[in-house]
């Protein structure tokens, strides 16, 4: 057994709970391909924890695999660049893509510690390629921005 | 016959329009780009641009998604070769022979030698994309709906069963995609399913902002959780580029063994790139007069195992436009592709849109040929950019994944519906559940469903229909090995450890 199981399993049956609130809502004619479908992902689900508990019983042992999977895990990095990415994302809404953009990279490149030379080259490299591709080519209106409209 | 001969000649007519040269340039440049960096994957790739390609012709549209497919499997040996990273997994091989020979200095016979042989394996496979492709579409055309419904769970049960470490989680997996499937507008009764008040949500989920999300934005968030390596320098050439006709004489068995290997494994729904490279590498060290050569740099090891991965491209594209089962996650997202453009994978391709598809096809022919001509001239520009820090490559694919998903239909939701499947796809990665058996799960969970609910709407809900013909039992016993394959692998592998 692996210490991811019990997470995975309970992820899997607090979805399979969502859905099946939500489902029994739904007019009886509709309800029976998702019923079927969270009945297989249940039995599945309860088939991998019995298999689980079984192996467990037999070894005593329990694999720690969530310390393989993130042992490398630089929670500093990992959390800041993710902080970054949802700034960036409300910042497009309120400014449009073109500023929030330019602040986004030279931010998020700043923070990952890329040489100064290499934010200004890569940030026009990319507005320049997205808005040849998207504006010029695909005709694509990028977000202009609450404060612009 | 002479019918065939006739649309794949206009299909090359078509193919050579200065639109399509165009998109084959680029797109395989962009390719051996995305292949050469390493962090980022064919399946990335595709994934990325595929809303690039709305604005296209389907046809055009497809030979972008074919040029990045092919580019990115051959660019993967670059960063192999060069700087003994792979820049895909279906180079993995390539690098062990590969970076020996730079090491003797001759990086440039190598690459070389890696180009060509993915040329000649590129080439080669589609040779059975044309031959197999028609007769497997003319079986698909006696599918009717309960066909489609077997149809679908053997896709999922094949993709599930064989690419999961665990054929449950694979399961779980499949099951997962056709419940997230279910999102949206009921197609029979009309009523308003899990939407959670989002009017985007009527169609269901988009499967380019799920596509995006699972296998770019997720990559985007393994980038970031790993410390920012230095990557090491990349060798200059100090030999030409360039095959001698004794080295050609000795590259060609191997090359020969590895397009059929790949080719089998391509077609194979479930296996891929990354297993026929390992495949034609062990066959052309196993038949090879020079076997003192591999570890130390043999030139056979590294066309065995170029040409085996991209036999592949052709031999997964078969049961992908044919049947709608894809052979990997490449093909999975190609699907997304076609599925965008309007065109449901089977018998239509080669009837209704039979022009687009051979014109697909002719184009998939010339990628080949810009791939070599792009990797032999460009191959000391790629290697340079395959030291691109990940530092860079983190908010530059963030963007690309914004803007996107963005593009599709011009709103927010999908934007975040992306980066709800990037965090889906991130924890299925790191807990083994299976991205491909999940997209699948979307696709294919559509097609299943109104197969199975208007079959039962034609008996009344009598479910003897589902068994009903012949190419249903088939359809269900091929569900059945689906499932079973890894216990039957298991066996085998048992049975020759014994006998051994």
């Amino acid at each position: 057994m692996k210490r991811s199981d019990i997470s995975v399993v309970t992820v899997i049956y607090a979805v399979c709970l969502l859905f099946f609130v939500m489902t029994i809502r739904l007019p009886e004619a509709a309800q029976t391909y998702p019923l079927c479908l969270i009945a297989g992902l249940f039995f599945l689900n309860t088939l991998y924890i019995g298999k689980a508990v079984l192996i467990y019983h037999k070894e005593k042992t329990m694999e720690d695999d969530i310390g393989q999977a993130f042992g490398a895990f630089q929670p500093r990095q990992f959390f800041g660049s993710a902080a970054l990415g949802i700034l960036y994302m409300f910042l497009l809404w309120l400014a449009g893509f073109y500023i929030s953009t330019i602040l986004y990279m030279v931010a998020a490149m700043l923070y990952l510690r890329v040489p100064k030379l290499h934010i200004a080259i890569t940030s026009c490299v990319m507005l320049g390629i997205i808005y040849a591709v998207f504006t010029l080519f695909l005709k694509v209106p990028l977000p202009v921005g609450l404060l612009f409209k | 016959m002479l019918e065939t001969l006739g649309m794949m000649g206009a299909g090359f007519a078509n193919a050579l329009s200065l639109v399509n040269l165009f998109a084959m340039l680029v797109s395989t440049t962009i390719g051996v780009t995305i292949g050469c960096l390493p962090g980022l994957s064919a399946a990335m790739g595709v994934a990325l641009l595929l809303p690039v390609t709305f604005g296209m012709a389907p046809a055009t549209g497809l030979i972008v998604l074919g040029g990045i497919y092919c580019g990115a499997i051959f660019g993967g040996s670059i960063s192999a070769i060069l700087i003994h990273t792979p820049g895909t997994p279906a180079s993995a091989a390539t690098a062990i022979e590969g970076y020996q020979l730079t090491l003797k200095g001759q990086a440039a016979k190598a690459l070389s030698v890696a180009c060509f042989a993915s040329f000649c394996g590129g080439l080669l496979s589609c040779i059975s994309l044309y031959f197999f492709s028609p007769a497997l579409a003319q079986l698909a055309m006696k599918f009717k709906s309960p066909e489609y419904f077997w149809l679908s769970l053997f896709g999922l049960t094949i993709i599930a069963g064989v690419s999961s470490k665990s054929m449950i989680k694979g399961l779980m997996s499949g099951l997962l995609g056709l419940l997230l499937s279910t999102i949206g507008m009921d197609p029979m009764e009309g009523v308003q399913r899990f939407m959670f008040g989002q009017d985007a949500l009527y169609n269901g989920i988009n499967t380019t902002c799920a596509l995006i999300g699972l296998f770019s934005m997720s990559q985007v968030l393994i980038l970031a959780e790993k410390k920012i390596a230095q990557r090491a320098r990349a060798t200059t050439f100090k030999d030409k580029l360039g095959i001698s006709g004794s080295e050609l004489k000795r590259i060609t068995p191997p090359i020969i063994r590895s397009w059929l290997i790949g080719n089998i494994v391509g077609i194979l729904p479930g296996a891929g790139a990354s297993i026929a490279c390992f495949i034609g590498y062990n066959e052309a060290r196993r038949f090879s007069r020079h076997k003192e050569e591999f570890g130390k740099g043999s030139i056979e090891g590294v066309a065995g195992s170029e040409a085996a991965n991209n036999a592949v491209t052709g031999g997964s594209l078969i049961p992908t436009l044919t049947l709608g089962i894809p052979g990997e996650s490449v093909t999975a997202v190609l699907m997304g592709g076609l599925i965008i453009q309007g065109l449901q994978p089977g018998p239509e391709l080669f009837t209704t849109y039979a022009g687009m598809t051979y014109t697909f096809f002719a184009g998939f022919v010339l990628v080949q040929f810009f791939m070599l001509g792009i990797g032999l001239l460009g191959c000391k520009g790629f290697a340079q950019i395959s030291r691109l820090s990940d530092a860079i490559l983190i908010p530059s694919v963030f963007i690309l994944c914004v803007v996107g998903s963005y593009a599709i239909h011009n709103n927010f939701v999908e934007v975040v519906i992306m980066l709800l499947f990037g965090v889906l796809g991130y924890l299925s990665r790191k807990f083994d559940l299976n991205n491909a058996a999940i997209v699948l799960g979307l696709i294919l969970g559509p097609i299943g469903e109104k197969g199975l609910r208007r079959s039962l709407m034609i008996t009344d809900g009598d479910p003897s229909i589902l068994f009903s013909s012949t190419i249903c039992w088939v359809l269900i016993a091929l569900c059945i090995i689906g499932i079973f394959s890894p216990f039957f692998m298991e066996l085998v592998r048992i049975a020759r450890k014994k006998a051994a």
